[in-house]
């Protein structure tokens, strides 16, 4: 087991240098000059070509693409994500900086998304031809159907502006204090975990279908195991490598920042920081970013691995 | 998003590296979506004014304290004062430095820093310095109740900063082919000496915020970013640059901010914005979006503002690829061209955009509304004189050619909405004469590279809508990059030059217009509107104006205050 899990290392890190390479052609293959970018929003007339051209030079991006790679890797190994072109700061303050509220925004969601698939799972699978079941069927369509940004904004509009109850942007940047931090993150939380949500019920529906049919289940029944006891020692427990899985893919990709749900609710998470970098084509901030988000991406799928190993007893003797 | 499965019945066990991959390519891919659908911030640039927007000011008596909170829908860059570039970051940086002078909403300087200057010779610029202007106190290197003044250390510190290369200075290029040399005559007295005689040195000057030389040696010129030490109104207590951004007043100013705290909001979406406003979560919002502004006029609880100088707009031809290159053609295109039908399609209230006849706008020196008559429309003329050039429909299809090669072209704008509608509909129009248009839209980034490139063959682009704007949209040694269509005047670069040296406003106005009535005769654009952004203000807040050069919160003529709710 021990050389599987370091085997496993051993992928990711492979993993993260070929993606470190893919982002870092990308960025520079991908047209529009930072810098001419950057200039488009000075006062006219700031920054001639020749004032440009020692701005590239000075970043380094005049030499070839594999000489600024193998400098970029140097930088890595010494912990150094780059300066932005931006900002002047820091990658790595900035990435931490924004940390926060994207794992503050992914746990919420994680939760509640967890929270609704197992609630509507259940009463997808228990509610069959009955009126509460289709109901919830229909709710589960509509929500998979519901794009992001359409249910933020719709959710603003009621909660925000209509009822006033909520307040319609932002994250609480002054720690996190009762009620104002959670007021902020119920909308924006609600907003992202809809769709996985829904998704997560459809799924354990599925698995449920065919878990309640098992001999075993019929067994539990026979020997006169109630309803919610078969539900809870036997069937749910069978589709928890499912969820897991899915949890981990979600929280793996909210981990790495929610673009749209972030935009709509103004919160200074990680999607934003690099949607605003690759507009301005902050080479070393998108870098820093995605390798950020990859690598999260991973370890939050090898800790899935290893809750296999704890709920699966069978796999750890593969 | 990733790996959804839906109605499977088996755990889905895919192997990892699958996953892994599977995962890794969609944050690949994010990133390059996100590379053509963001829509980058607009040209924008500085903009000045003279018609400043007069407010009804409510008979409410002045109140002190309270906070003012202000949305915008970009992040702050940097509050770096030599390297700032966005107009957003100039606003807020504004607030905490001072340059020697600013400029108001009639494009006249007002005494910051300096509050007088004169020129003894054309090339000589003498600047008297505020007597009692104090660095703000209370952080690093200033501790409390230091009484430290500007002086004239300071500004010459501060220039030859921005004169030095090695710093990259964002106005260093610009003001370094201008300056000879910085000179502190005495505390109070600085002399900046320009190599040739220079109308703009002001203007430039008011972009530049002056720094501590205390704080320069003590955390080194690179640092400025994170030491926001200035001398303006108020000081910066909390900055999360794409979230939230806290100033509260500076009580040693020599006018005393009526604000005890201004808060910039940060909210990218303009809708939400506005429903901030809406729901008294924030009470100014520099940028409504188009559609809400119907709706948001009508309540009597906001008003609704322009600011005084818009900014232009503009399609253009590229001259150095043919037939573009013949005037006789760019005239043509220019009378099948219906600018002000297309903007009521665009444009849902009127205070939003006006028509351009010109490249200067409203409120800058040198406008002109007489060049209207400059321009006609006449689609049956347009064919007329593209048939006598050559370009007729022999082969009845609907477009026209000429030696067997059809007249089609590309029509390239970048992705923002407005200025996309606007090449749509006036592709549209030329289609109507027989010219085979296509559109294609183009994000921010790329769309500035192809410019640069001189690859579009029509482009729909904006900006210079600055007093020395001209000088980069037309001046064939100065053009922008972004700017590029390949016009080269001789007798106009010889108007640019003199009136770049005139130091005299009214002399100077005459040669603008001048050079301005050449330009449109040559048609080197189809100017298309000076667009005004829209600010929603709530009632209660008083004697605020958008920004229009730079956002004046505190000044002789204002002081913004809020009324207790």
């Amino acid at each position: 087991m021990q050389t599987a899990v370091i085997k496993r290392l051993a992928e990711m890190g492979v993993a993260l240098l070929s993606l470190s390479f893919a982002i870092f052609s990308v960025v520079r293959l991908v047209p529009g000059d930072p810098f001419q970018i950057l200039f488009s929003g000075a006062a006219p007339g700031a920054g001639d070509a020749g004032f440009l051209q020692s701005l590239h030079n000075a970043a380094g991006l005049d030499r070839p693409l594999l000489v600024q790679y193998a400098g970029y890797l140097g930088q890595l190994l010494h912990g150094n994500l780059g300066v932005s072109l931006r900002s002047g700061e820091p990658v790595i303050l900035l990435i931490g900086r924004h940390l926060a509220p994207t794992l503050e925004l992914a746990g919420a969601a994680l939760i509640l998304s967890l929270g609704m698939g197992i609630f509507f799972g259940l009463a997808l699978s228990l509610g069959r031809k009955r009126w509460w079941g289709e109901l919830a069927g229909a709710a589960v369509s509509f929500a998979v159907a519901l794009p992001s940004a359409g249910a933020g904004i719709l959710l603003i509009y009621i909660f925000g502006l209509q009822l006033g109850w909520l307040p319609t942007f932002g994250w609480v940047a002054q720690g996190w204090s009762w009620p104002e931090a959670p007021r902020h993150l119920i909308l924006p939380a609600l907003t992202l975990s809809i769709h996985p949500g829904a998704v997560l019920a459809r799924l354990i529906e599925s698995n449920l279908a065919t878990v309640l049919e098992e001999d075993y289940v019929r067994t539990a029944y026979a020997k006169g195991v109630g309803l919610v006891r078969v539900l809870t020692r036997h069937a749910l427990k069978n589709t928890a490598l499912p969820v897991v899985t899915f949890a981990a893919l979600e929280f793996g990709t909210f981990a790495g920042g929610a673009v749209v749900v972030e935009t709509v609710f103004s919160w200074p998470g990680l999607g934003r920081l690099l949607v605003d970098a690759v507009a301005n084509r902050d080479y070393a901030l998108i870098q820093g970013a995605t390798l950020f988000a990859g690598a999260a991406f991973l370890a939050i799928n090898f800790c899935a691995d290893l809750m296999y190993l704890a709920l699966d007893p069978r796999l750890r003797y593969e | 998003m990733l790996t959804k499965r839906h109605g499977s019945s088996r755990a889905p066990r895919a192997p990892l590296s699958g996953r892994v991959l599977a995962g890794l390519t969609a944050i690949a891919l994010t990133v390059a979506l996100a590379a053509v659908l963001t829509v980058a911030p607009g040209t924008g640039g500085m903009v000045y004014g003279t018609t400043g927007t007069v407010l009804a000011e409510a008979k409410a008596r002045p109140q002190d304290g309270g906070a003012l909170k202000i949305a915008m829908p970009y992040t702050v860059g940097t509050l770096d004062p030599l390297h700032f570039m966005a107009d957003a970051d100039f606003h807020v940086i504004t607030q905490i430095y001072e340059p020697l002078v600013l400029f108001n909403e009639e494009g006249n300087p007002i005494p910051r820093l300096a509050t007088s200057w004169r020129n003894p010779d054309p090339n000589t610029w003498v600047f008297h310095l505020r007597k009692g202007a104090r660095w703000q106190a209370g952080n690093e290197v200033f501790p409390k109740r230091t009484k430290a003044e500007v002086t004239a250390a300071d500004v010459v510190t501060t220039l030859n900063l921005v004169l030095n290369p090695d710093n990259k200075a964002t106005f260093y290029s610009k003001l370094a082919r201008v300056i000879k040399s910085v000179e502190a005559v005495d505390k109070r007295t600085v002399k900046v000496v320009t190599q040739a005689p220079y109308a703009f040195l002001l203007e430039d000057l008011g972009h530049i915020p002056i720094v501590s030389k205390q704080v320069v040696e003590r955390v080194g010129a690179g640092q400025l970013g994170r030491y926001p030490i200035g001398s303006g109104p108020f000081k910066l207590l909390e900055s999360r640059p794409d979230n939230q951004i806290t100033l509260s007043r500076n009580d040693d100013y020599y006018l005393k901010p009526r604000l005890a705290r201004v808060i910039f909001q940060i909210i990218p979406d303009k809708s939400v914005a506005a429903m901030a406003l809406e729901s008294g979560d924030v009470d100014v919002v520099t940028q409504l979006p188009p559609l809400e502004i119907p709706r948001i006029s009508a309540d009597k609880r906001f008003t609704v503002m322009a600011p005084a100088s818009g900014s232009y707009r503009y399609i253009a031809f590229n001259q150095r690829k043919a037939p573009f290159d013949d005037l006789k053609i760019r005239e043509a295109i220019a009378m099948a061209v219906d600018i002000k039908s297309a903007l009521k399609a665009i444009f849902p209230a009127e205070s939003l955009a006006q028509p351009a006849w010109g490249p200067v706008p409203p409120g800058i020196p040198g406008y002109d509304p007489g060049l209207q008559k400059m321009w006609t429309y006449n689609p049956e003329k347009a064919r007329e004189l593209l048939a006598a050039q050559g370009w007729v429909d022999a082969d009845k299809d609907g477009i026209l050619e000429k030696d067997g090669r059809k007249f089609s072209f590309v029509l390239q704008a970048p992705n923002d909405a407005n200025r996309s509608k606007l090449a749509v509909i006036v592709a549209d129009q030329l289609k109507a004469v027989g010219l085979d248009v296509k559109v294609k839209t183009e994000e921010w980034g790329m769309h500035l590279q192809d410019l640069a490139a001189g690859q579009a063959d029509m482009f729909v682009m904006g900006g210079g809508s600055t007093p020395d704007g001209l000088l980069y949209l037309f001046h064939s040694g100065l053009v922008s990059r972004d700017h590029n269509t390949g016009f080269r005047n001789a007798e106009v670069d010889q108007l640019l030059d003199k009136a770049k040296a005139t130091t005299d406003a009214a002399a100077r106005k005459k040669l603008w217009q001048e050079a301005q009535r050449l330009i449109v005769e040559n048609r080197v654009h189809l100017p298309g509107y000076y667009e005004f952004v829209n600010a929603g203000v709530a009632k209660y807040v008083h004697d605020f104006k958008p920004a229009n050069y730079t956002l004046l919160l505190v000044a002789p003529d204002r002081n913004v205050w809020v009324e207790k709710r």
